[in-house]
């Protein structure tokens, strides 16, 4: 048997525990997101080779849906609104001012892979708009203020876990 | 049978039947995209949408199932209000290149905007861009201009059975690709340029080298192997452009396989086009009279005695030519002619030819594939198996016997032990109880297999003997399948053009000196080393450095595009090539050629005016049947005793590891082949 290091070895236990399930790519798919953040190419051949499908199917299916990631993300990925009532209420100049806090750009992550500024539609949340979203967490009513604070926290946690 | 109301015609169809198939049987044209009648239904171009009576909404034509008293309308107002939406739509990303694309003229695209589409687009964003990919060597992509009908990705899922294409992203940012940019690995690659609507994928070796319209086309058969594909040759000015697949759904369907598709670039390439004569260690350039005299003196020196010539005939030899070097050779009383080149054991007193007719392998449920890479052999046949399979729902049993490779589709291996096919035999293999249970089982015999040095003929009359015992050969049914790889060897062996003793007994007799004179045809699989001692006579199209380098006379002869003469693939089926481009400078057809020699010996019945046709018909009567399957095949039927065979058990079934792109002279040749090998062969994909 080749030996697997650790993290595509559970990749691949995770991958054949939905072997038998009916639908279990998808299964699958969001079972990989959820515990590494995203799915790397490099499991596409076993994915395919598990469910019985071609690796450009496999592909295909990751690629249709935006929030499964090929690449690896940052540890806090920063999900501002930019759908129609948060746009009114100032979500593009949460960017701007997330952009020059974190001083990273849209899609890129800084130089620890702690934050990652992602643009996405709509948490439901419209009544209190701006809304931003870090780490399954939503934040409403966000202004210039109290971005700093929250993301101080997060960074501080950080530093503690390290 | 029921009836529906077509454009106010009552119009009849069969149930089942799509509104599309009813529309197109009855001269209806349907504009469509994405539907291809061999081609499983996608549903997704919208272009088929017409007006079914009491319908909520306009219904797509290739998805809508034909049913009793349904009223249609095909070019309604609101059905071509609704064309030019779509088109507008399809052309919202589509470039507008056609003056620089490959497609134009040829384009479903370009026409169906022509009759359906706006004058003039609204789209004023920004049209999507997708980088350039690489398809390999056969297929040039440009996928900026894809309307993603799917076409390709159906294709090379379901026919070729290489899901490498696939659709990825999602919405306007959507693009069909492969997982890793790698050439497609399927010897039907090529087939992708001809279900391709627009020009998103193009034919790579094609490129920018003609417009469609200037082009004149002739309908001709192929020869690259021993299925006969059915072809159209594309022609200007002598040159042949491009070959595509001509539509015969009782051999390829229409599909074709990459060798017959692009090999054809070799025939303006390394042309024998003068008669040659080797004088004092020179070949020197002479004129027609004297080649064919010094030939004559050569000849006519060996009168007298027997066996002094032989004849060998290559993999594209047509029967004519063959038929007349019989003649030529019994006058010398020579009974050294032989078409079986490369070693091929079988003789015409036993079952040499594939019986089931290819169409007809769509009823097997059970098929044995003893010692052949069908992928590499006969690709065609290996897609209709595949079809037969995905048809079947999967259920198709196939074993395979031999090396061991991917068929595309699933099968059970049975490994390459000559003892495997005894323990089924015996019974006591489980595939035993598969053929046994089978209604219509099939066994295919390969060429490779039946062409080996030592225990061929013993794994022939073993193979027999599991057909005999199976029940594969029944009066309904005849499953035994001998398969060849060239086109010549079938029609070679119909006209008695084989030596009692094979190409071995030749070889041995021109290394004992006992042969003077050999007569190369076309030559292919010849080992010149054997037979160098002798006067070597080389009548040939193209210049092969090992062969000219001992031929003592050269004459130039004319490719499969330039005569018309018969042959005959593995079915037994009689076909005609047609003559589409001039000869070559001073080259002359094979027949031709044999014509003059032969009325120059002066060869009874034979002579320049005959009609050598009518002397072919007058002496083998089943050449008159043109385009049929089984009317060639053996008269009689040797029966063999199955149980003396002598096998050296640990002997392996092998195929001989050639691979598909480069199996005769011209494919040698060919520049678009040896890229194909460099790509696709050296990466160990195919």
């Amino acid at each position: 048997m080749k030996f697997l290091p650790y993290k595509e070895s559970k990749a691949h236990l995770i991958i054949t525990q939905h072997k038998d399930v009916k639908g279990g790519l998808i299964v699958a798919l969001r079972d990989l997101a959820d515990t590494f953040g995203y799915i790397a190419p490099s499991l596409f051949d076993f994915i395919a080779e598990t469910f019985s499908v071609s690796a450009v199917e496999v592909k295909g299916v990751v690629t249709y849906y935006h929030d499964f990631k090929t690449e690896k993300r940052a540890t806090n990925v920063v999900q501002v609104c930019m759908a129609e009532a948060c746009y009114a209420r100032g979500s593009s100049e949460m960017i701007e001012e997330l952009k020059n806090v974190l001083n990273i750009d849209i899609g890129e992550k800084d130089i620890h892979e702690t934050f990652e500024i992602e643009p996405v539609y709509c948490f439901g949340n419209c009544g209190t708009g701006p809304t931003i979203r870090i780490n399954e967490r939503i934040f409403s009513n966000i202004n210039k203020d109290n971005v700093r604070a929250i993301l101080r926290n997060y960074r501080m946690e950080e530093e503690e876990n390290e | 049978m029921p009836k529906l109301t077509l454009n106010n015609n009552e119009v009849e169809f069969t149930q089942g039947q799509t509104l599309i198939q009813v529309a197109e049987d009855n001269g209806v044209e349907i504009p469509r995209f994405c539907y291809h009648p061999k081609l499983s239904i996608a549903g997704s171009c919208r272009m088929c949408l017409v007006e079914v009576e009491r319908m909520p909404k306009l219904a797509a034509s290739c998805h809508m199932p034909a049913g009793d008293g349904m009223v249609v309308q095909t070019h309604s107002e609101k059905v071509m209000n609704a064309r030019k939406s779509v088109m507008e739509f399809l052309l919202v990303n589509h470039p507008l290149d056609c003056p620089v694309c490959d497609e134009g003229g040829d384009c479903d695209l370009q026409d169906m905007s022509y009759a359906y589409g706006r004058p003039k687009g609204r789209m004023n964003d920004e049209k999507r861009v997708i980088g350039v990919k690489n398809y390999g060597p056969i297929i040039q992509d440009f996928m900026t201009r894809c309307i993603h009908c799917t076409r390709c990705v159906r294709f090379s899922q379901e026919i070729a059975g290489v899901p490498e294409m696939g659709a990825i992203f999602r919405g306007s940012h959507m693009e069909i690709g492969t997982y890793i940019d790698s050439a497609i690995s399927s010897e039907l690659s090529g087939n992708l340029a001809d279900i391709c609507p627009v020009g998103a994928l193009t034919s790579k070796p094609n490129k920018y080298d003609c417009r469609t319209w200037e082009l004149k086309s002739t309908p001709s058969i192929d020869v690259f192997d021993a299925v006969g594909a059915n072809i159209t040759v594309n022609h200007l000015n002598d040159k042949v452009y491009r070959i595509i697949p001509r539509e015969n759904n009782e051999i390829n369907e229409t599909w074709i396989g990459d060798k017959t598709r692009h090999a054809m670039d070799a025939l303006s390439l390394q042309r024998l086009d003068t008669p040659y004569v080797r004088n004092a260690n020179n070949l020197q350039a002479v004129s027609w009279e004297e080649a064919i005299k010094s030939l004559v003196e050569k000849l006519n020196e060996t009168k007298g005695e027997n066996n002094q010539v032989s004849a060998l005939a290559g993999n594209m030899v047509d029967v004519e030519t063959m038929f007349v070097a019989k003649k030529i050779l019994e006058t010398l009383s020579s009974h050294m002619y032989e078409v079986r080149t490369d070693g091929f054991i079988l003789n015409n007193k036993v079952d040499y030819t594939f019986n089931t007719p290819i169409a007809d392998l769509e009823q097997t449920d059970a098929c044995l594939i003893v010692g052949t890479n069908l992928r590499k052999d006969a690709p065609l046949i290996n897609a209709r198996l595949r079809k037969t399979f995905l048809k079947s729902k999967e259920e198709l049993k196939v074993a395979l016997v031999g090396q061991a490779y991917d068929l595309t589709f699933d099968h059970q291996y049975l490994g390459d032990d000559v003892s495997v096919l005894e323990s089924i035999l015996d019974g006591s293999n489980e595939f035993a109880q598969i053929l046994e249970s089978a209604e219509k089982p099939t066994i295919i015999i390969g060429h490779d297999v039946l062409s080996r040095a030592d225990d061929a003929w013993e794994i022939y009359k073993l193979v027999q003997a599991i057909s005999t015992k199976y029940n594969v050969v029944s009066s309904e049914w005849n499953g035994f399948n001998v398969l060849h790889n060239y086109a010549s060897q079938v029609g070679g062996m119909a006209i008695d053009f084989i030596s009692p003793d094979g190409i071995k007994d030749i070889y041995e007799k021109s290394l004992n000196k006992e042969i003077k004179v050999t007569i190369l045809i076309e030559p292919d699989n010849i080992d010149m080393e054997k037979i160098k001692d002798t006067f070597i006579v080389l009548i040939g199209h193209h210049g092969d450095g090992e062969i000219t380098k001992y031929a003592d006379i050269i004459l130039p002869s004319t490719a499969y595009t330039e005569k018309e003469s018969l042959f005959v693939n593995v079915e037994g089926r009689v076909q005609k090539t047609s003559k589409v481009v001039d000869f070559i400078k001073n080259a002359k057809s094979s027949l031709d050629i044999m014509s003059l020699i032969a009325k120059a010996l002066g060869v009874n019945a034979l002579n320049i005016d005959t009609d050598v046709h009518a002397l072919l018909l007058k002496e083998y009567k089943e050449f008159a049947t043109l385009n049929q399957a089984g009317i060639i095949k053996t008269k009689t039927i040797k029966t063999i005793d199955a149980k003396e065979f002598k096998l050296n058990k640990a002997e392996k079934i092998t195929n001989s590891f050639e691979n598909y792109y480069q199996s005769d002279t011209i494919s040698k040749l060919s520049p678009t082949m040896a890229k194909c090998v460099a790509t696709i062969v050296n990466k160990g994909e195919c």
